[in-house]
């Protein structure tokens, strides 16, 4: 049931708060019983008096978002309303004026909708937005846990710029299941910056997800289908070259986020259980080289190469592999518009395979849908974090 | 030269390690690529044409082509994909791609209908006109597939869906193979049939079917679809069973007393009278769909999820009900067929004066039948199977009903005690339901049977594809898991041949025997209360 539906409810709650002992309090005390349920009003005068509504929160999970202002809460909520499902409880938190007094404010709303099960019963989602500041908006940790719902994974979505070099960051990523963030919108290369939330993710125990991780999805796909073809598939074990082109925007090398590029080489290798021989490092105005080494010692020289392009700077615009296997040559590029992918497979320059994959970019509510999809497993994240860490050193 | 020489095609160790020749059969494509390992999207389909049969039906616009759109929107299809829709009305590409658009704004699961993606979608269709049996028509076919191969890059990649009714099945067949559109090796792309139920009328005509089909085309290339292995619930429940640990132990006759299986349907015959005369609710929804949830319910564990090996144990389940006698048969299974009455608040005219009905009708339009079935897990429990239309409501269930405690300590609240019960909702509101005791709040022990309810629709943030779409892709993608075996279809007719038997050497039944918007003719509860059992209640 998508929030559009649910805003567009039958039932609805709204209050506020300005204490977390009194927001978890008054939500508590709405689904302690059913005549405290009575509280929620509805939309339709004919069904408040004629019956008596049946109302439950939906099990799905917490979601704690940490905005970076108010429009950035808006702009997570719009996103969310147009997600199918939604969580039973977003926390939409905005830090703000960290050297002014602690403050605490919550506006709490509760939607309702029937849903088809046909017997009047309305799913309800709750949505509590809240501006902490002064001292306080340094200790998330000490809001999002109590009011978060029992039982249910919780998620954090860390749609700002991260330090988890912070105390309470690394305090925060102790009390939930996930955290989301987006690696390609972190400042400069990207690359410390996330590695430094990885190591404290690991330490916590909390798995994470990555937007720009999920964004390369369609590349992904395009690239295993492509070794699903008979004459492909032996070259698999013969890599010897990645190349990932990247648009290397208007700055220097260094100050582009090439956390994106990176990632493709992190799941090939993590799939390929190649190991890091030498991390990622600068090569002059060449973009990075790394080097991987197979499961058979051998070598896999890695190269992030910035392009001209019109494209956001460090967004991959091409993916190469290639592979020699008993005096053959293979080559496969893979090229992406908005719209698909284009892989084109050659063995000794002859093209033995070519695909189009329709593959749309993905867009802010395809990402937070799959990462909210995920739960509490995602089969494919924690290889490719742990590769990628060793690959940025 | 002895049988066992490698010159008689035993590869030696050499070529093996060489890679000469092949120790076992090829694996499935793909099967082995790391690359796949955690992708959320399996594979795309190698690019390929689907040949509609009977696209101007009502199947083929209702379910078949908005499955295909969605896929396609989901951009589960490839780029290189066609579809060609055989019928027999004179059309052209312009106005069959207008009829179907037309559908999609009807029967699309999302709406409105993407513009932009329909105008890609739809410059893939083309309509080829021709009779079933006309010869020339696949000639000219097998032209334009060729031709569509070669501008679309399809790769002679061929999916032929029979939306058709099941007496144009034969013809069909027969045709594709005479103009040699079977055929996987001429051009290197895979040729499958997808074939809609009925797949026979008893088991004779299954039989007879097999054959024909047989003679054309392998077993793995034929796709016998029942659209209620596709449904995401009907799936989940070999996730629910081999997925956790804690059912399986008490999946057994140890600990469960009976199960109730209903589909049931508060919907008439909808102006389909003529399609149920021959039909029946029998033929309709037993012998498929109510025999299909039951193996699944029954079945022992696969060795794998090769689609093999799930048939399989679907097949050993169907072999084990124990047949019923034909002398016998009213005692275990009850037939109805609705009279007037009301329904939802509106009044429903009874089977008989629904058009294209005989006044005299003898079709059942309920069914219900106590099964069996003979093996370790499952001597003793009855399997209750149901299904009816114009009953009170829609629902699709599995209940399996457990048995009571060997000592009851606690009093309970009212007259019954209700022992455990899991609920396996298939349609509506998409679930599982576990129900257990508990105290009643308060100073005494009352205890209360109370529910552990799991819906789907408030625990996952996406929502189900249509049947039809996974079992479409998985057709595509050469996955027949979900698909009705040829020897699974003819073990389903070996149950029910009996029962149709005993009607027709029957007397003449009393019909109608229950009202529109009732839960079917009272016998049908006799059936289970003569065994100190009822029905559900939903």
């Amino acid at each position: 049931m998508s929030l559009n539906s649910i805003l567009a409810s039958s039932l609805r709650w709204s209050s506020s708060a300005t204490t977390v002992a009194e927001a978890d309090a008054l939500l508590a005390k709405l689904w302690a019983s059913s005549e405290a349920r009575r509280f929620l009003v509805s939309d339709s005068p004919v069904d408040a008096t004629t019956t008596e509504p049946i109302a439950v929160r939906t099990g799905v999970m917490n979601l704690a978002v940490v905005a970076n202002g108010a429009e950035r809460a808006a702009h997570a909520a719009s996103i969310l309303a147009t997600l199918p499902r939604n969580p039973s409880r977003t926390l939409f938190i905005v830090p703000r004026d960290p050297e002014g007094p602690a403050t605490f404010a919550a506006r709490l709303e509760v939607f309702c909708a029937v849903t088809p099960r046909g017997d009047g019963t309305s799913a309800c989602t709750e949505l509590l937005w809240i501006d902490v500041g002064g001292p306080a908006a340094h200790h998330l940790a000490s809001i999002v846990p109590p009011l978060s719902l029992h039982d249910l994974p919780t998620l954090l979505w860390w749609d700002a710029p991260v330090n988890a070099a912070e105390s309470d960051v690394r305090q925060l990523l102790r009390g939930v299941d996930r955290v989301i963030i987006d690696g390609a919108t972190q400042p400069s290369d990207g690359l410390s910056t996330v590695r430094t939330l990885f190591a404290a993710a690991e330490s916590a125990g909390v798995a994470v997800t990555d937007f720009a991780l999920l964004r390369q999805g369609r590349w992904r796909d395009s690239i295993a289908t492509m070794f699903d073809e008979e004459s492909a598939a032996p070259f698999l074990t013969a890599i010897n070259k990645i190349g990932i082109d990247y648009s290397g925007g208007k700055g220097s090398n260094a100050s582009v986020n090439v956390v994106r590029p990176a990632y493709h080489v992190a799941w090939l290798a993590s799939r390929l259980k190649a190991s890091v021989k030498t991390p990622l490092h600068l090569s002059g105005g060449a973009g990075w080289r790394a080097e991987l080494q197979d499961p058979m010692r051998h070598a896999v020289a890695v190269e992030l190469n910035p392009v001209e392009s019109v494209l956001g700077a460090g967004t991959t615009t091409a993916v190469h592999i290639a592979a020699d296997r008993r005096g053959d040559h293979f080559d496969l590029e893979v090229r992406a518009d908005s719209t698909s992918t284009r892989a084109i497979a050659t063995i000794n320059g002859v093209v033995v395979h070519e695909r189009i994959f329709q593959a749309p970019r993905w867009t802010e509510a395809t990402l937070l849908s799959e990462s909210l999809e995920f739960g509490e497993v995602d089969p494919l994240s924690p290889a490719i974090i742990r590769t990628m860490s060793a690959l940025i050193g | 030269m002895s049988p066992q020489s490698p010159a008689e095609g035993h590869a030696t160790i050499r070529e093996l390690r060489l890679g000469r020749k092949t120790r076992k059969p090829a694996a499935k494509r793909g099967a082995k690529n790391p690359l796949r390992a955690g992708l959320r999207i399996e594979r795309v389909p190698d690019p390929h044409v689907v040949v509609l049969f009977g696209a101007t039906g009502d199947l083929a616009h209702r379910k078949v082509v908005p499955a295909l759109f969605h896929l396609w929107v989901g951009n589960l299809l490839p780029e290189r994909f066609a579809l060609v829709c055989f019928g027999r009305r004179p059309l052209s590409d312009q106005e069959i791609r207008t009829s179907l658009r037309s559908s999609l704004d009807k029967h699309a699961r999302i709406t409105p209908v993407n513009e932009e993606r329909w105008a890609a979608f739809a410059s893939r269709i083309t309509y080829h006109q021709g009779g079933f049996d006309e010869p020339a028509a696949y000639s000219s076919l097998s032209a334009k597939l060729a031709a569509i191969d070669s501008e679309s890059g399809t790769d002679g990649n061929r999916l032929y869906y029979l939306a058709t009714p099941a007496s144009s099945f034969p013809e069909i067949v027969r045709s594709l193979g005479a103009a040699g559109l079977d055929h996987e090796k001429a051009d290197g792309g895979w040729r499958r049939i997808v074939i809609e139920k009925p797949f026979g009328r008893d088991l004779e005509t299954a039989v007879k079917l097999n054959r024909e089909v047989g003679k054309v085309f392998r077993e793995s290339q034929v796709y016998r679809i029942d659209h209620y292995l596709g449904k995401e619930t009907v799936r989940n429940i070999l996730i629910f069973r081999f997925g956790n640990l804690i059912f399986e132990p008490i999946w057994h006759r140890r600990y469960i007393d009976h199960v109730q299986i209903t589909v049931a349907e508060s919907i008439g015959v909808e102006g389909r009278g003529a399609f149920y005369e021959e039909t029946g609710a029998l033929r309709d929804i037993l012998q498929n769909h109510l025999l299909q949830l039951l193996t699944l319910v029954a079945m022992e564990p696969p060795a794998n999820l090769e689609a093999e090996a799930l048939r399989d144990e679907k097949v050993k389940v169907l072999r084990a009900i124990r047949p019923i006698p034909v002398e016998s048969v009213d005692q275990s299974v009850i037939r109805g067929q609705y009279g007037p009455g009301w329904v939802g608040a509106t009044e429903a005219p009874g089977y008989r004066s629904e058009p294209a009905v005989d006044p005299a009708s003898e079709t059942e339009t309920f069914v219900a039948a106590r099964l069996e079935i003979d093996d370790w897990r499952w001597a003793g429990v009855p399997f209750y199977l149901r299904a009816g239309k114009r009953l009170p409501k829609r629902a699709t269930e599995i209940a399996i009903q457990f048995k009571d405690v060997p000592q009851r300590l606690f009093p309970t609240v009212g007259d019954e005690p209700e022992p455990n019960l899991l609920v396996i909702r298939i349609q509506p509101d998409e679930g599982i339901l576990m129900r257990f005791a508990a105290k009643v709040p308060g100073l005494g022990i009352d205890v209360r049977p109370v529910n552990m309810d799991f819906a789907y629709g408030s625990a996952f943030t996406v929502e189900s594809p249509d049947a039809y779409e996974t079992l479409i892709l998985d057709a595509l993608l050469g996955d027949a898991s979900l698909f009705t075996r040829a020897d699974e279809v003819e073990a389903a007719w070996r149950i029910v041949d009996p029962i149709i038997d005993a009607w027709i050497a029957g007397p003449e039944p009393e019909m109608p025997n229950y009202t529109s918007g009732t839960w079917g003719p009272e016998a049908a509860d006799e059936l289970l209360t003569r065994e100190g059992r009822r029905w559900r209640r939903l």
